[in-house]
């Protein structure tokens, strides 16, 4: 680090001035105490009642047909065409919970179907009134919850699948997936926001991992890749990983990134579950960005290739060759 | 370890007590941000007293309570642009007129008193990432501008802090060896 950059850093612990201190107590006396809550998620007591005198209507004949015609050795994650195999066996491999709970959110009858939570992710998967596909899916993408009590926001980056075809007429099967990028604990409440107030499902962690190290440090062009470890759950595999950039290796890449190929053991590309890079901080003099990948569960084998894209056109400039890494998921 | 998450959660339902302590985590931040945009202490305690007042008040529509720093910053730094302008139709003759610091022989400049001397838009990107510590992606949240952008910017930011330290340096050498090296 060059000494101006020190000499700036420094500046960081000087105190706040008194007159800065003064003001922001002056501010602080003016905001009223109490408040009305005029928050989104405000309550009406009236909901309660209001659930106790719809629920009776609420279970529909077409829901009701709809369960009869699932598989019986399926379930709701099964029936998602593009959702991963160890989520398509959860149930059966008892990872997932079946809830079978009915509610209306925004006028639409939508049954939370199953809840899956190993430690590497939680899916719940979702019947949706619906006249198409995208309808459904757009339901789903304003779905408001909380996990105890915090907004789902909070929690990590989502995806939403939904089948092309109706499970049954009127009805489209969907899956709901959260990348957690904090601890959850192993139980917690799930709240769905309804038209009526909030829904709660229980979510219990379920099944063993394993956790592996790789402990393997790469570098290249003031590039520091250290892969840490992967974790088996029941129903993914978790590969975390971290890189870190000299500064000025970070800026000499102009209009370019670094982005990593995910290569199963025949070199294809693996679809990843999840994958996230969080980070950015400058700490210890190089730019750290931590990344999770979620594997899907029957990769045996996986080779990570780093290499810089050109930003504008999404073109690859070079493999940073000495970066990659083969791990093996199933002796390592 | 304060769960910033939580408390943004409690104060939009009105709850003073972790209001404060929201703000009391980050009133060092928000002081550095308007200094890095105004002279005076008592200019960045106006900014950050109306500041404060804007964020309680908004806080409902703060939807992602894990941008709650970047969106107080950038809550602060308006306000500092909103008294400059103030400040501008009213602006004192002496103030004009006082230098920035006296020619009457060598002065070895802070790296403070370099940063005052940058453009803005670069002294703003070296303050909100070396002194702030806001990382690149708070960055572009804040500046609500490409990744790329926020590369190009502070590399011109530190090619210019770099050219202004190496005449420093120059100019201290000169002076240590009885030479003047700037001629009035």
């Amino acid at each position: 680090m060059e000494k101006w950059e020190n000499d700036l850093r420094k500046i960081n612990k000087e105190p706040v001035p008194k007159v800065v201190e003064l003001g922001i107590q002056k501010a602080l006396k003016k905001i009223p105490r109490k408040r009305n809550n005029r928050g989104i998620y405000a309550f009406v007591s009236a909901a309660l009642l209001f659930v106790t005198l719809i629920s009776g209507a609420l279970y529909s004949p077409v829901f009701a047909s709809t369960l009869k015609s699932m598989p019986i050795i399926g379930s709701i994650f099964a029936q998602v065409d593009t959702a991963d195999a160890g989520l398509k066996t959860s149930v059966l491999d008892g990872i997932a919970v079946t809830h079978g709970k009915e509610v209306m959110i925004e006028g639409k009858q939508v049954m939370i179907g199953e809840s899956m939570y190993d430690g590497s992710r939680l899916a719940i998967s979702f019947i949706v009134e619906a006249k198409s596909r995208e309808e459904a899916t757009s339901l789903l993408s304003r779905l408001r919850y909380k996990i105890n009590d915090i907004p789902f926001n909070g929690w990590g980056g989502i995806s939403i699948d939904v089948n092309e075809k109706e499970l049954v007429e009127g009805r489209f099967a969907g899956v709901y997936m959260v990348g957690p990028n904090k601890k959850l604990s192993d139980e917690f409440k799930l709240s769905v926001k309804t038209d009526n107030g909030f829904s709660t499902i229980p979510v219990e962690l379920k099944g063993d991992y394993l956790v592996k190290d790789i402990r393997k440090q790469k570098q290249e062009d003031g590039i520091y890749i250290s892969y840490e470890e992967f974790v088996k759950y029941p129903t993914s595999t978790v590969l975390t990983f971290t890189e870190e950039q000299t500064l000025d290796s970070y800026l000499e890449l102009e209009n370019q990134a670094i982005r990593y190929a995910v290569l199963d053991g025949e070199g294809k590309e693996v679809p990843l579950i999840f994958g996230t890079g969080q980070g950015g901080e400058y700490i210890n003099q190089k730019i750290q960005m931590r990344y999770t990948y979620i594997l899907p569960v029957e990769l045996t084998e996986v080779t990570i290739q780093p290499y810089i894209e050109n930003i504008s056109n999404g073109e690859k400039v070079r493999d940073l060759k000495e970066l990659k890494i083969v791990i093996d998921l199933v002796k390592e | 370890m304060v769960n910033i998450e939580k408390l943004v959660v409690k104060a939009r339902r009105g709850n003073h007590a972790s209001f404060e302590k929201l703000i009391n985590e980050y009133k060092h931040a928000m002081y550095l941000s308007a200094k890095s945009i105004l002279r005076s202490d008592q200019d960045c305690a106006d900014a950050i007293q109306e500041a404060t007042l804007k964020v309680f008040k908004n806080l409902h529509q703060l939807k992602e309570p894990s941008y709650f720093k970047t969106w107080l910053i950038r809550i602060v730094m308006n306000e500092c642009y909103t008294l400059i302008r103030k400040q501008l139709k009213v602006i004192k003759l002496d103030e004009w007129t006082e230098p920035i610091y006296e020619d009457s022989g060598y002065h070895k400049m802070e790296v403070k008193q370099m940063l005052l001397n940058m453009p803005s838009e670069q002294r703003e990107i070296l303050t909100l990432f070396y002194i702030v510590g806001l990382s690149i992606k708070e960055l572009t949240e804040l500046m609500n501008i490409p990744e790329n952008t926020v590369k190009s910017r502070m590399h011109r930011a530190r090619q210019k802090m770099k050219t202004l330290w190496m005449e420093q340096e120059e100019e201290e050498l000169s002076w240590k060896n009885g030479k003047m090296i700037y001629e009035k």
